[in-house]
């Protein structure tokens, strides 16, 4: 009895220990397949931790550092974002005394959150230029179709109500079918969406309806995403192994907006191969098309696989070695052997910014910046293991 | 009895050994020891919304064992955010006010003379159930008046509805405040009769006429926080604030410049000013171009041409002329006009003046284009309750909705109603008189100048009935009181608009179970309603108000719109989310939704949709109009083509027997007191901080004045007008102006509890009748009178 007693207590051990495991490496497990940490959770932290007395999300928040929804495509990757985080460093220490902030230290738990909320406000659109919608109303010939004047058959005012692209674009894949007819008919060629047209044309089209209750949607969940994405058919094209792998063509459009103007432009060459295969094309719900979207965005955060080798060079170059080798003044890297990602990365490099600061003055070294690929390398290098 | 050396000795003994026995006299100050502690009570905050004025802040009740011992501010309350004014904790007063109505009470004696017969809420019912029963049986239903005061949500649309399939069209809004909402001057040059909002924390310059900003605004927290941000809020841009204001007010001692003003005479200072900024060029061109209306002269379809705000006011404001009826110099209206002008953005802002006066002000933002941007005028969005099914209407309501007004509003140029109309038609009998008139938080004997007026109207109808919680001078003259549950033991919603325009509903909740024998009034309506049967009946198929609660938040939860309360990061989440066309809340089932509402305390959207500007311009000719076409034909007939009518002007109040009267009466508003809570202890000793003035009315006076007058400061004095005359104390004042004296409004009620009743005077009373031709409200600035010593 008492050796069964003590099998037990050990079987539920080793049990606890493994889920304890899992909730530990969950983040970073997650992170390397979809979105991580909580979205709404990263902009608390955002507010909280003080980012927002300098940088500002479209115009929401201080003006001391750049506005991090409008940032051109600099952190499209994790590692993207590390560099972004590490390269800026002096000069955001250097601003913060001025705005009294004292330098916030950051827990992995809120590293992977921030992360996740600045990915989130990357696909978002910034709002579109009205004038410039209708420019593109007037100049794609849209209203040879279309009208603006309420109640009028293919009037567009209906439409104002939908603010999200991915509504409109929901919208224009159920609707295609029948506008292709038309435009065969009318013999006008398929529009082909620009940048941010199709965001300024929704913006045009919704400043014509101001008393419109407008119709919002619920983020998508990338995991359901995955799945229509393989219930619809898509993966039947845009497998790994196929030319129209997502991933790898790599040129997945920035925001939610211009994915909705691509997958506008795509349309004909995407039926016509579907024909060919002989496959329906699929009817999509707003919600479906959402989750879709946040799919086809959280397969952009994989980065490139790192290469130790190069990594160990970067170690040696930016001076690493210097200190953080068994023995050295600063902590032992060997000893994080297998527990690196690029979340855990940004946050010991954050947390630990400041008095590698100081130290590189004493030792009047400068500040090394680092980019995305040697931030990759590095990762590698280091969880392989330094020997 | 006769005390002895010896008695006397004997008796220093017998204290001396007591105190030695009781040690000593500083323990007769201690409470016994107890042999054991009190049991700790059960304690729980409920969130709720203040109801002691209409500010609509947010508040935690502290409950201990079931029962209200505290108030504060709830954090999460988008309006005050966890601030809170003596008014709100006072609410404990309003709640245990040991002279409330505890049941429904029949009269008894004669009309006025405060003797009642407590009746049962079933009696009662069946009583007003049998009025107006009679009533649509012979075919009078329209002789229903309902006449509502100052409150807002879903009630008021309940008491439409109720009036609609019963068969009459007279809900008479009576909301009189000279410091309330200037509606007129919206509609005149924007053609809208919604609320609106002034976003004046996001100014540089903020011009103001006489508005009560930290006084008595209309949402004082919600001001009083906005003032902080305008002030110290934003890094390295501190807003100036000029009050011109007849009377140094709390908001002229904070502001950076008080200007003194005549009374009754901002509008044609804001067409000085106006004159200035064109004269000099210094106006928005480009706004003034593409977003205005009637600034240039301009021609009709008939080919005739009209005179436009441009030459109006350079020929006829010169500031010469303005100076001369303001008393404000030339030289501060030039440098007014400049600043105003090139401190962008500014904003100007007025009280509720006569419209053409409000209009006046309103041009000033016209022209610097502070129209639906960041610090400027905001026309928020409405908030999207569920709307009530259309009800089927009988032959009888059908007919009676088919009569006329009484207060014959549809003929007003604003169609705002006119509760001075009501009461003059009610005496004269013409259209008709009412037969049956329900008071829902409405006070006109008290509230409204010349009270009298009103008791000489409702002698005139035979059964009137109140639904006021507490005794006040009206309700002390129906015939049947059905006591309302206070705010803080009832459920209400309360949907207003923060200063940037983000729609906000509050949700009320009883925090406690009522303390007396009474019921919300919503519940009240709903009963009538059963009890009349038939078409009126099926109008309302809910079983309480909670229920037409719940019906109306479902248009809320389905709008897929804002969230429930948050804190202050939570407010840019949502914005950030549905700018991208996200809508993220904390709730996935209108359940949790409703459960996170009680919780929080309630939804908002915070989000304003700039450039819209269909919901902005609603005037014939969809944009700001210095020329206001929308009034011009319902003018037409009354005043003439004249163009100067339909521009913003100025109607000169003629003084009367200046030498008889030789001051300018100026009613003003303490923050403590607005009309309501005289019955709260703890406000009635801080009306008038200034001044230290408590438990009274008082008149202020220039001290140079009163020394002509031989009047020392705390004497009694008579405050005589044409109209009447009332005693109070004076008070030397510095920030009273010569000719001008100023006695606060809130006390002087007639009869009403132990602490309301007989304290001071009510300044309305010494007011008359004349009467603004377009709204049917009295005229600020215009009732002279003398004083002298009691």
């Amino acid at each position: 009895m008492k050796k069964i007693l003590s099998f037990s207590f050990g079987v539920l051990f080793i049990l606890i220990g493994i889920q304890f495991w899992h909730s530990v490496q969950g983040i970073e497990r997650k992170g390397a397949q979809f979105v991580f940490g909580d979205v709404k959770e990263g902009w608390r932290i955002f507010t909280i931790k003080k980012c927002i007395a300098c940088h500002s999300i479209w115009g929401e928040g201080g003006k001391g550092g750049p506005d991090l929804g409008t940032l051109p495509e600099s952190y499209k990757t994790p590692s993207q974002l590390v560099a972004l985080i590490w390269n800026h460093g002096p000069q955001m220490r250097a601003k913060m005394p001025a705005q009294k902030i004292l330098f916030p230290r950051i827990d992995k738990k809120e590293m992977a959150d921030l992360f996740a909320f600045l990915y989130f406000i990357r696909y978002m659109d910034e709002p579109g230029i009205p004038s410039e919608g209708k420019r593109v109303l007037e100049t794609k010939g849209c209203g040879k179709c279309h009208s603006l004047e309420k109640g009028v058959k293919g009037d567009l005012d209906q439409w104002g109500r939908y603010v999200n692209p991915i509504l409109w674009a929901q919208l224009m894949w159920n609707h295609a079918p029948q506008m292709e007819e038309e435009m065969k008919r009318k013999e006008i060629p398929w529009i082909q969406f620009k940048g941010n047209e199709m965001v300024n044309l929704i913006a045009y089209i919704r400043s014509l309806t101001p008393e419109v209750e407008r119709f919002y949607l619920s983020p998508g969940d990338p995991l359901s995403g995955e799945n229509i994405f393989r219930r619809k058919g898509c993966s039947e094209c845009h497998r790994s192994e196929t030319r129209l792998d997502l991933p790898k063509i790599g040129h997945l459009p920035n925001t939610i907006g211009q994915l909705a103007g691509a997958m506008w432009n795509h349309f004909p060459q995407m039926w016509k191969e579907m024909e060919e295969k002989g496959m329906k094309r699929p009817f999509l719900t707003s919600q479906e098309m959402a989750d879709l979207t946040a799919y086809l965005f959280s397969i952009q955060y994989f980065d490139l696989p790192g290469d130790a080798v190069r990594g160990r060079s970067v170690f040696m170059n930016k001076r690493c070695i210097f200190c953080h080798v068994k023995g050295g003044k600063g902590p032992d890297l060997s000893k994080l052997k297998g527990q690196l990602s690029p979340v855990s990365m940004a946050q010991i490099m954050w947390n630990h910014g400041p008095e590698m600061w100081e130290e590189m003055r004493r030792a009047k070294i400068s500040w090394q910046r680092i980019t995305d690929r040697e931030v990759i390398d590095l990762i590698e290098y280091l969880n392989k293991g330094i020997p | 009895m006769k005390l002895s050396r010896r008695d006397f000795l004997k008796m220093g003994g017998g204290i001396g050994v007591g105190i030695a026995l009781g040690g000593g006299f500083w323990k007769w100050g201690q409470p016994p020891p107890s042999s054991k502690l009190l049991p700790p009570g059960i304690e729980k905050w409920v969130p709720t919304v203040c109801g002691q004025c209409l500010g609509g802040c947010g508040i935690l009740v502290r409950m201990i064992d079931g029962w209200a011992t505290n108030i504060i501010g709830n954090p999460l309350h988008p309006i005050n955010r966890g601030a809170l004014c003596p008014k709100g904790i006072a609410a404990l007063q309003g709640l245990y006010d040991p002279d409330r109505i505890r049941s429904p009470l029949k009269r008894i004696g004669k009309r006025g003379e405060g003797r009642w017969q407590p009746i049962s809420w079933k009696e009662a019912i069946q009583e007003i159930s049998n009025q107006l029963r009679e009533l649509r049986e012979n075919g009078e239903p329209h002789k229903l008046v309902v006449l509502g005061g100052r409150y807002r949500g879903l009630m008021r649309l309940l008491w439409e509805r109720f009036l609609e399939v019963y068969g009459s069209p007279n809900y008479i809004d009576n909301q009189f405040r000279w410091d309330g909402i200037p509606m007129e001057g919206l509609f005149l040059t924007q053609g809208i009769h919604t609320l609106f909002t002034f976003d004046f924390e996001n100014v540089k310059y903020l011009l103001s006429f006489s508005a009560p900003l930290l006084d008595s605004y209309w949402f004082p927290i919600h001001a009083l926080k906005a003032f902080g941000q305008f002030r110290r809020g934003r890094t390295g841009q501190r807003g100036r604030l000029v009050q011109i204001e007849p009377r140094l007010s709390i908001t002229g001692m904070k502001a950076d410049e008080w200007i003194p003003i005549q009374p009754g005479t901002e509008g044609i200072l804001a067409l000085g000013i106006a004159h200035m900024i064109i004269k000099e060029g210094l106006y928005d061109k480009e706004f003034v171009l593409k977003n205005t209306f009637g600034f240039e002269n301009w021609v009709d379809s008939k080919e005739q041409t009209h005179i436009g705000f441009h030459d109006f006011v350079l020929s006829e404001f010169p500031p010469q002329r303005v100076s001369s009826k303001t008393g404000i110099p030339i030289d501060t209206i030039i440098r007014l006009s400049r600043e105003f002008a090139t401190n962008q953005p500014s904003l100007a802002i007025g009280y509720r003046d006569r419209p053409f006066h409000q209009m006046a002000v309103w041009a000033l933002n016209g022209l610097v284009g502070a129209i639906d941007r960041r610090g400027g005028i905001l026309i928020p969005k409405s908030i999207p309750f569920q709307p009530f099914p259309s009800p089927s209407k009988d032959r009888a309501a059908r007919k009676g909705l088919e009569r006329k007004r009484i207060d014959e509003v549809r003929e007003s140029p604003f169609g705002i109603d006119q509760p001075y109309l009501f009461a003059k038609n009610s005496i004269s009998g013409i259209p008709y008189r009412p037969k049956i008139l329900f008071l829902y938080y409405s006070n006109p004997f008290f509230s409204n100048p010349c009270p009298e007026f009103f008791q000489r109207a409702f002698d005139q109808i035979p059964f009137i009935v109140s639904f006021s919680p507490y005794m006040d001078d009206t309700t002390q003259y129906v015939d049947l009181i059905l006591p309302d549950h206070t705010p803080l033991e009832r459920w209400q919603d309360d949907p207003l608009f923060l200063n940037n325009g983000f729609p906000v509903l509050g949700i009320r909740q009883p925090v406690t179970p009522p303390i007396h024998q009474t019921r919300a009034t919503g519940d009240v309506l709903i009963d009538l309603a059963r009890s009349l049967g038939g078409e009126i009946e099926k109008a309302f198929p809910w079983k309480d108000f909670k229920e037409v609660l719940l019906y109306g938040l479902k248009g809320i939860y389905e709008s897929r719109r804002g969230d429930v309360f948050g804190l202050e990061y939570d407010e840019a989440w949502i914005r950030m989310l549905q700018r991208g066309g996200w809508w993220d809340p904390s709730y996935k089932s209108f359940e949790e939704f409703w459960e996170l509402l009680l919780e929080k305390g309630g939804w908002w959207d915070p989000i304003y949709e700039f450039g819209e500007r269909e919901r902005i311009y609603k005037t014939p000719s969809k944009k700001f109009e210095f020329y206001s076409q929308g009034i011009k034909g319902v003018l037409l007939s009354s005043k003439g083509e004249e163009d100067s009518s339909f521009l913003p002007h100025w109607e000169e109040s003629v003084p009367k027997e200046e030498e008889k009267y030789p001051f300018i009466l100026n009613i003003f508003k303490t923050m403590a007191l607005d009309g309501r809570n005289a019955n709260q202890p703890w406000l009635q000793g801080i009306l008038g901080p200034h001044l230290f003035e408590k438990w009274a009315t008082w008149v202020e006076i220039n001290p140079i004045t009163a020394s002509k007058y031989d009047i020392s400061d705390g004497d009694w004095v008579w405050v005589e007008s044409p109209h009447g005359k009332i005693k109070v104390k004076a008070r030397l004042y510095q920030g009273a102006m010569p000719h001008v004296v100023n006695i606060p409004f809130g006390n002087g009620h007639r009869t009403g509890g132990r602490w309301s009743k007989k304290i001071g005077e009510n300044p309305y009373r010494l007011l008359g009748l004349e009467l603004d031709s377009l709204t049917g409200q009295p005229i600020h600035g215009n009732t002279r009178v003398k004083i002298y010593k009691a």
